[in-house]
């Protein structure tokens, strides 16, 4: 009586002793060692993805911000991607010209253009109030530099509007075979909107734009290609019927807002509405004057400019700002994550079955065993934590060696992520704390959750039962 | 009375139909430091009924007090508690832990104890001199020999002084030499420690060792003409 009593006042629910039984634990951790191993397959994969993942997520993240900042700030762009028709005659007469230039490019056709355009004189209203088509068409229902106009009046929160033209040219320099790039007509502080920085020779400037100068400023990979690895600045590159003198050599810019501007070849914007013979601005720079205003421009935008082009329809424009991009790339981000993990849930939960099954074949082998111990004074919970422990340390084994691949497979993925999410073109994984301890705590919990039945058949035993079980 | 059983039954139901009735109504009682020895044929109880003083099983019917306390009213937390600090069990088949050291086996029934491990290891390997198997504490249960290891056994089964001791045929798998000396061991160290003895045996030799000897058939205690 005196013994219960005193069992009583105690009342330690565990009598077994945690130094005693962790000797015993890792020695039973090493019985069926392949199968064990097998079973934990999946948590290894599990974790592995989960980690990897993570890292990934959270490099893209980074390189993200990187990115962002290097575009410019408080960007907001409007596209137009309606080509328009542009009259036969005027066609007829580009691709002439085209033509004309890439037979002619080694031979020195036209001349630098150096006159000055008196049409083109600045003007005090700003560097594009001069500008008219010049010679170029006019073609209805597309945005024009008067529009342009119009529109920094409209939007006195932006600090710059700077309108750009796109064209798709055949590009050649003297003795070397033309290929097709990419043309764009801008404006000086189009540089500033897209923080480009020269790293030889100048930007376009004003007097460039309002003469419709035939200078070009070149991206690096385009100055290599065009002109080889000398000195670009000063030579001349033959295209759209003309002659162009290379005025300046962008910085390394890599791929912004789809295009990459080491590819880029930069004209006067004026010059190239002279020489396409139309007058059309594909695209448009603002630069808010804050965070905010460059949410009220992503907003009043699009009704602003259908005000301008009645007519035309909204789904032909896009407007977009870095927070679209961010979240453009944080949504494929998202995607890959969620996928991920979907995948490491369904492998933990298969992997799980699979332990389960091993617990069960250990009760089983040391269900004599079971019995000693009980027979010694073992209590139900003494054998049921006993069995969930070894669950959640071959689990944990699995977390360990999946945390290991995970960190591995994490360089890898990002390569094949990177090139799923445009623009950015590869990233460093990046390891938080928290994605160990997430890891090794979702093994824990598959740990717990595929060992507490086998575990709960071994605690709820007979002593008799177990000791006769041979 | 130390121990006491009255109109213990036991049936072990083997499915909805079949039914095997072990023990059908035992009465027994157990004086503190007495020694009884269980005879009768096979299969007629025996183990059972030792199972069920060992709290290893709960019997089907019948009341069973342990050192004053029914034990119906014990939870199974309570019992392990119980057999921790009352009881201790030789079997025929040694029952040692075969993954551990001869002092590990000796220690194991302590580790549920609230003791300093000092103190564990020490009084194991004084119950295993006590033995006379000090010489052999690193040796694993397939290292010695059938006699040995039933010495490690007691050892094991004495360690916590228990107030009962459960012997299901300790002798049985050995010779009749070294089951007398095994014998005379329990006897012995029982008597040191003022431990009753209730010892299932075939072995009328043995049995003849004991104070009282009760006779089974047929899950029943068949009344002896010498103990009136
Ligand atoms: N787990 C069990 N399930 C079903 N029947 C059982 C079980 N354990 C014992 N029995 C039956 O109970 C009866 C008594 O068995 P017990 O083992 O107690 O006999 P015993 O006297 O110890 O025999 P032995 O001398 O051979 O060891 C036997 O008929 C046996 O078949
Ligand atoms: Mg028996």
């Amino acid at each position: 009586m005196a013994v219960l009593f005193r069992l009583r006042q105690t009342g330690r629910w565990f009598h077994m002793d945690w130094v005693y039984t962790t000797g015993a634990l890792f020695r039973d951790l090493q019985t069926s060692r392949v199968r064990r191993l097998l079973s934990i397959l999946g948590v290894v994969i599990g974790t592995a993805a989960v980690i990897s993942s993570l890292a990934v997520v959270e490099g893209g993240r980074e390189q993200l911000r990187a990115h962002l900042e290097k575009l410019g700030v408080n960007l907001v762009v409007l596209e137009d991607r309606f080509r328009p028709d542009i009259p036969r005659e005027y066609e007829d007469q580009l691709k002439s010209l085209q033509t004309e230039s890439v037979l002619t490019a080694g031979q020195g056709y036209g001349t630098p253009s150096e006159k000055i355009d008196a049409k083109n004189r600045m003007h005090e209203d700003g560097m594009l109030s001069g500008l008219d088509a010049g010679s170029a068409a006019v073609v209805s229902g597309v945005l024009r530099l008067g529009d342009v106009k119009h529109l920094r009046k409209r939007f006195l929160n932006a600090t710059l509007v700077e309108p750009i033209t796109m064209q798709w040219a055949q590009v050649g320099q003297v003795g070397a075979r033309p290929f097709g790039a990419r043309v764009e007509g801008g404006t000086p502080h189009g540089a500033i909107v897209r923080d480009l920085r020269v790293r030889e020779g100048r930007y376009l400037l004003p007097m460039d734009v309002d003469r419709s100068e035939k200078v070009c400023v070149l991206g690096v990979d385009m100055a290599k290609r065009l002109l080889g690895e000398g000195h670009a600045v000063g030579r001349y590159i033959s295209m759209l019927g003309s002659r162009w003198r290379v005025i300046g050599i962008l910085e390394r810019k890599g791929t912004m807002m789809r295009f990459n501007y080491d590819r880029l070849i930069i004209v006067p914007i004026t010059a190239m509405h002279e020489r396409t013979g139309v007058e059309v601005v594909n695209a448009l720079l603002f630069q808010a004057r804050d965070k905010e205003a460059a949410s009220i421009i992503r907003h009043e935008l699009l009704g602003e400019v259908m005000a301008c082009l009645p007519g035309r329809m909204e789904e032909d424009f896009s407007v977009f700002s870095q927070d679209d991009l961010a979240e453009q790339h944080d949504e494929t981000l998202r995607t890959f994550k969620i996928l991920t993990i979907c995948v490491a849930a369904f492998s933990l939960l298969v992997s799980g079955i699979g332990i389960m099954n091993i617990m069960l074949v250990s009760v089983r082998e040391r269900t004599h065993e079971i019995g000693v111990w009980k027979a010694v004074g073992a209590t139900d919970l003494d054998i049921l934590s006993y069995f969930l422990a070894e669950s959640v340390l071959t689990c944990l084994l699995g977390g360990g060696l999946g945390i290991l691949l995970g960190v591995v497979l994490a360089a890898d993925a990002t390569g094949f992520v990177a090139s799923s999410v445009a623009e950015i073109s590869s990233w460093k994984p990046i390891f938080c704390p928290e994605f160990f301890v997430l890891s090794l705590g979702s093994t824990v919990v598959i740990g717990l959750l595929s060992g507490i039945f086998p575990a709960i058949v071994a605690a709820r035993l007979e002593p008799t039962e177990a000791l006769r079980y041979e | 009375m130390y121990v006491e059983l009255s109109a213990i039954e036991k049936v072990y139901r083997m499915s909805e139909r079949v039914e095997v009735p072990a023990l059908r109504g035992i009465d027994l009682s157990v004086e503190k430091g007495e020694f009884v020895a269980l005879v009768g044929p096979s299969g007629c109880g025996k183990t059972t009924l030792l199972s069920v003083l060992g709290l290893l099983t709960w019997p089907t019917a019948g009341t069973y007090c342990l050192d004053g306390c029914d034990t119906r009213s014990v939870s199974r937390r309570e019992q392990a508690g119980l057999r921790s600090e009352l009881i201790g069990f030789i079997f025929q088949s040694y029952n040692l832990l075969a993954r551990e050291t001869a002092w590990r086996n000796v220690m194991f029934p302590l580790t549920f104890r609230s003791q300093t491990r000092g103190t564990r290891k020490r009084t194991a390997m004084e119950a295993l001199d006590a033995v006379g198997l000090a010489d052999r504490a690193d040796h694993y249960p397939s290292q010695l020999s059938g006699g040995e290891q039933q010495r490690v056994a007691v050892a094991r089964a004495l360690v916590n002084r228990p107030r009962l001791l459960i012997a299901d045929e300790p002798t049985g798998n050995l010779d009749s030499h070294t089951g007398k000396e095994i014998l005379e061991l329990i006897i012995r160290l029982a008597g040191e420690y003022g431990t009753s003895i209730v010892m299932a045996t075939h072995d009328l030799t043995v049995a003849r060792r004991a104070g009282r000897i009760v006779s089974m058939a047929d899950g029943g205690v068949v009344p002896s003409e010498a103990n009136g």
